[in-house]
């Protein structure tokens, strides 16, 4: 036994250590490239400045510091869910400095989060469509994000978490994976549809296995989301409050139909060349790459829980109207490396390493230079 | 172009959920795989018999009239009052004929959710509730006789005189759909029958209704009727 646990300790060490390490790699490579030489300070002070300043993480360390205000221009930071700062917050008491602490929680999560993608396929399929699933992840275009101060790195940890604990008929577990990860970002409390739709199948499948009312601990995914209307209605007296500050500055978004979005982002990439590359494009392609797995997904009959799951985040991301982190978003639609790392021909699973590996890259760079990806 | 990209995204969306709710069915024992073969027969046998319509009032518009542009809107292939006053309805639902007032009310909402696409929708309802109908008519008939005379029926059916109103964005489709469903209850009772037409039989009535059916296009082209 204790063997079993040490070599699939040294496996899970191999996998958090690769996919860490390639976002590590990433980061040195554009410090050379940007700087025109190598200095640790100059890598620390990028590392440092990218990670922990940019957008939403200032945002993130704010609450940490000073939690949920109902007035002043803070008062909007309540469109960002609790449980990221309140971890940040937890581990910022131990190391005594918040921004380390918002780079430990989202790094460590993040390592987490591979390793249970691993485990996660290693369910269904081998060991080496399990280590191209976590490597799929790591090199996902917008990956760069889990590194930095930023809620990505917990909420795949939590959402891949409540994924394999419905997978392996441990609800109540899922339940309170799902719970977590329902208060660490809106998308959360779709996993309540696989959730349902695994149980569903339990009872009408060959298992035909009865009802348990410790089944209905998946009611706590929703439940999570509603702890966050809870705090928006005692600090406001409104529970949908989040909803008033997204639709005012800086964020403007409010709710549309994808098609009317996805025209949008065509009509912004036109319009504004200079940011195009880097968000509007990258959106629409995202979209319309994710749709084509998903129906080929369905086509090689995936596991119909996950493709669910899959669907529903994709339409429900893209329905936020005037959205600029679509990339981001899609970075933490897990189902697309559910069902690409089992493609079978050798030739298309280079291909789609090939063209992840320099996109991401790519998108590394642009990110380290303080381009405009959000 | 814009439109364009939004609206083949709105279409993908559907179409996955469409096939995510299918699978969903598919393995909990809900839908057997039977039927979803029957049901993609009736979907590619309709989609076939509406496209060589509208290319036959295609090539009628482009050599009597020369009307080159009829290919870019499909409203053009067509003339016809009522045709275009059907049209019309779908950006501004009319209740002047009550079942196609019913029809431009549901094909105005859903094309609402299009990105404001009534036309495009229109014709795709008038697709779907085709199919829809022709399908629950099929699964009757092969009770009633066989797998093979029920295709036959359908595609009888399909080519009949003025099957063309079919996939029109008006009335006719949801009347069609509703025979359906009427036939599909009722016809439970009907028992198994012996008679069946035979192969010369049912090849020269299909002629007629083809060239009845050419006419009655050509004439829509023409816009005499519609």
């Amino acid at each position: 036994m204790k063997k079993i646990l040490a070599s699939k300790a040294r496996k899970w060490l191999a996998i958090a250590g690769m996919c860490l390490g390639v976002h590590y790699l990433m980061l040195i490579l554009s410090h050379i490239l940007i700087s025109g030489s190598f200095s640790f300070q100059g890598l620390w002070d990028l590392a440092v400045q990218r990670w922990t300043t940019p957008g939403d993480a200032t945002r993130y360390l704010d609450i940490a510091e000073n939690g949920y205000v109902h007035s002043g221009e803070n008062a909007i930071n309540l469109v960002f869910y609790p449980l990221y700062p309140l971890l940040v917050r937890l581990l910022g008491a131990v190391v005594r400095s918040l921004p380390l602490a918002g780079v430990l929680v989202s790094q460590c999560c993040y390592a987490g989060a591979s390793v249970m993608l691993y485990e996660l396929i290693l369910q269904d399929a081998g060991e080496r469509e399990a280590w191209d699933g976590a490597l799929l992840m790591a090199l996902f275009p917008f990956s760069v994000f889990v590194m930095g101060v930023f809620s990505e790195g917990l909420f795949l940890l939590t959402a891949i978490s409540c994924l394999y604990c419905i997978r392996t008929k441990r609800f109540l577990a899922a339940g309170m994976t799902g719970f977590l990860a329902a208060l660490c970002r809106t998308q959360g409390m779709l996993l309540l549809f696989p959730a349902v739709c695994e149980l569903f199948l339990l009872r009408a499948g060959e298992e035909k296995r009865p009802f348990r009312w410790k089944d209905l601990a998946v009611l706590l995914i929703p439940a999570g989301f509603g702890v966050y209307l809870l705090i928006n209605y005692a600090l406001h007296g409104n529970f949908f409050q989040f909803l008033l500050y997204e639709a005012a500055a800086p964020w403007y978004q409010s709710t549309k139909w994808v098609g009317e979005n996805l025209s949008q982002h065509y009509s912004m990439a036109l319009e504004h060349p200079g940011l195009s590359a880097i968000i509007y494009w990258p959106q629409l392609i995202l979209y319309f790459a994710v749709l084509g797995v998903l129906l080929w997904g369905l086509w090689k009959r995936e596991r119909i829980s996950y493709l669910l799951y899959g669907g529903v985040y994709l339409g429900f991301s893209y329905l936020s109207g005037w959205m600029i982190s679509g990339g981001r978003y899609m970075l933490c639609c897990v189902p697309v490396y559910l069902i690409l790392c089992k493609v079978r021909s050798a030739g298309a699973r280079r291909a789609i390493l090939f063209v992840s590996a320099l996109l991401c890259f790519a998108y590394s760079l642009f990110f380290y230079k303080s381009f405009a990806i959000m | 172009m814009s439109w364009a990209v939004g609206a083949l995204g709105s279409v993908g969306m559907l179409a996955l959920i469409g096939l995510l709710i299918m699978a969903f069915l598919r393995k909990a024992g809900l839908l057997k795989g039977e039927t979803v073969r029957t049901m993609l027969r009736c979907a590619c046998m309709t989609a076939l018999v509406g496209a060589g319509y509208f290319l036959f009032a295609l090539l009628i518009r482009f050599t009597v009239y020369g009307a080159f542009e009829a290919g870019q809107d499909i409203g053009q292939a067509l003339g016809g009052p009522y045709f275009h006053e059907a049209l019309n309805a779908l950006s501004a639902p009319a209740f002047s004929y009550p079942v196609t007032g019913v029809f431009a009310a549901v094909a105005h909402f859903l094309g609402g959710i299009l990105f404001r696409q009534y036309r495009l929708t229109g014709f795709a309802l008038a697709y779907l509730m085709t199919t829809a109908a022709l399908w629950l008519l099929t699964v009757r008939l092969k009770t009633i006789w066989n797998e093979q005379a029920a295709e036959n029926a359908a595609f009888l059916l399909l080519c009949l005189p003025g099957s063309a109103f079919f996939f029109l964005p008006c009335g006719v489709p949801l009347v069609f759909l509703l025979a359906g469903l009427i036939f599909f209850f009722l016809g439970r009772k009907i028992p198994p029958c012996a008679f069946s037409l035979s192969h010369r039989g049912y090849t020269a009535l299909l002629t007629v209704c083809l060239c009845l059916s050419a006419a009655v296009i050509c004439a829509m082209a023409d816009g005499r009727i519609g």
